[in-house]
Parts: C-alpha cells; sequence; structure tokens
C-alpha cells in the first residue's frame, strides 16, 4: 500500500470453519433471502456457476466469518456478510473488500486484507489477517 | 397466537421439538446456535412471518427470550 511512511501497522487476525454439508441444500430459488444475507450478487453468481456449489459457498462464508472476526478489534462499526466480497481472479486465490457503503473511502484505504481458504471433503477453513495502518 | 407461531419456527430451525423450546436458550451456550444456523432462524422468521428484521434486532436476538420479543414488537 502506497504512502505508509507516516503510518503504523496494526494487525489483527480470524479463523474459521464450517461444515460443507451445511450448504449443499441452498437454493438460490428456495432459500433466496438466506443467501442474500450472507452472499453479494458476485459471489452467489460464481458459486452456483460451480457443478457443486456447497464448497465455495462454504468456504466464502468461512473467510467473511474470518474477516468479521478480526474486524472487531480494527473498528467498533458493525461490519456484516454483505459488506464483505470475496472475488478470485486468477489462480492466486482470493481476495476479499469491503464493499460496505458505511466504510468511508478514508478508512477503506488504511485497511489491508489478507486472506486464505482451504477445503476437504467435508469441511471448509479459513484465516483472514486485517492490517490497520494507523497514522502517526 | 403469534408467540405460538414463533416457538414453531425457532423449533423447525433447530430441528427440536416445541416442547424442548424455552426462554433460557441462548446463542452462547447452546451449541447448535452458531451465526449460520442464526441467520436461518432469522430468514426463517421473515419469511414465515412477512416481517424484515433490522440488523440491530437480528444481532440483539441472544436467547430464544429475545427472539420472542423482539419478532413480536413486529407483529404488534
Amino acid at each position: 500500500m502506497a504512502g505508509n511512511n507516516h503510518r503504523i501497522p496494526k494487525f489483527s487476525i480470524g479463523i474459521d470453519m464450517e461444515m460443507i454439508e451445511r450448504f449443499e441444500k441452498l437454493s438460490p430459488e428456495l432459500h433466496k433471502r438466506q443467501l442474500n444475507r450472507i452472499f453479494t450478487p458476485n459471489e452467489l453468481n460464481f458459486c452456483f456457476s460451480k457443478i457443486d456449489p456447497a464448497p465455495c459457498l462454504c468456504g466464502r462464508f468461512c473467510a467473511k466469518e474470518a474477516i468479521i472476526k478480526a474486524f472487531s478489534s480494527i473498528d467498533n462499526s458493525l461490519i456484516t456478510f454483505t459488506d464483505i466480497e470475496i472475488i478470485k481472479k486468477d489462480e492466486k486465490g482470493p481476495t476479499a473488500h469491503i464493499i460496505g457503503k458505511q466504510f468511508s473511502p478514508d478508512f477503506l484505504e488504511k485497511i489491508e486484507i489478507k486472506v486464505s481458504i482451504s477445503h476437504t471433503a467435508q469441511a471448509a477453513v479459513s484465516n483472514a489477517l486485517i492490517i490497520y495502518w494507523c497514522d502517526l | 397466537m403469534n408467540e405460538g407461531k414463533i416457538k414453531k419456527i425457532f423449533a423447525e430451525a433447530f430441528e427440536i421439538t416445541e416442547e424442548e423450546v424455552h426462554d433460557d436458550i441462548e446463542y452462547n451456550s447452546y451449541q447448535p446456535w452458531d451465526s449460520l444456523k442464526h441467520l436461518q432462524l432469522v430468514s426463517m422468521l421473515e419469511e414465515e412471518l412477512g416481517i424484515e428484521l433490522e440488523m440491530d434486532d437480528i444481532i440483539d436476538m441472544s436467547s430464544y427470550k429475545k427472539v420472542r420479543e423482539i419478532t413480536l414488537k413486529y407483529l404488534s
């Protein structure tokens, strides 16, 4: 992140794990409300384009939970699942972005999020690192 | 009547009988009640009762007693 010469980093971590089977019965038609409370339209389009959406949904849920946990020690603002978007653009792995309108550009410019997601056949796990650049 | 509906939805969400639902079931101490189950419960309450819960209220639903009290507020 550019322009951090006069800033010091504050680090926070979060982790979450969930069973994939809990996402296996979720359908965009029958569980629209529940899915829309957790995932953004981009995330839903991405996961439901897969033959088996459940691992994708589960991994993203874990990543969001991990970020929410890490975020709680950085800022007192309420952050919800749909304030966070997990995107996978290439083979480098997922990236996380805070898209909630309540967060100012000035605040978001000071935040870096690193997230990692892993799966077994049964479960997904994610950890998140948030770096908050505090002004000196 | 509405209290009965709320209890029925809560029991359905947690796959328990209505007799097993009691006021001191709490988010922090009832193992099946995690964040994913909480969102499922909220979605079921909204869909089956035709309400839309505010985020502050969703977070405040920390026990069955609170779930009942908060949901009744939307139905009054």
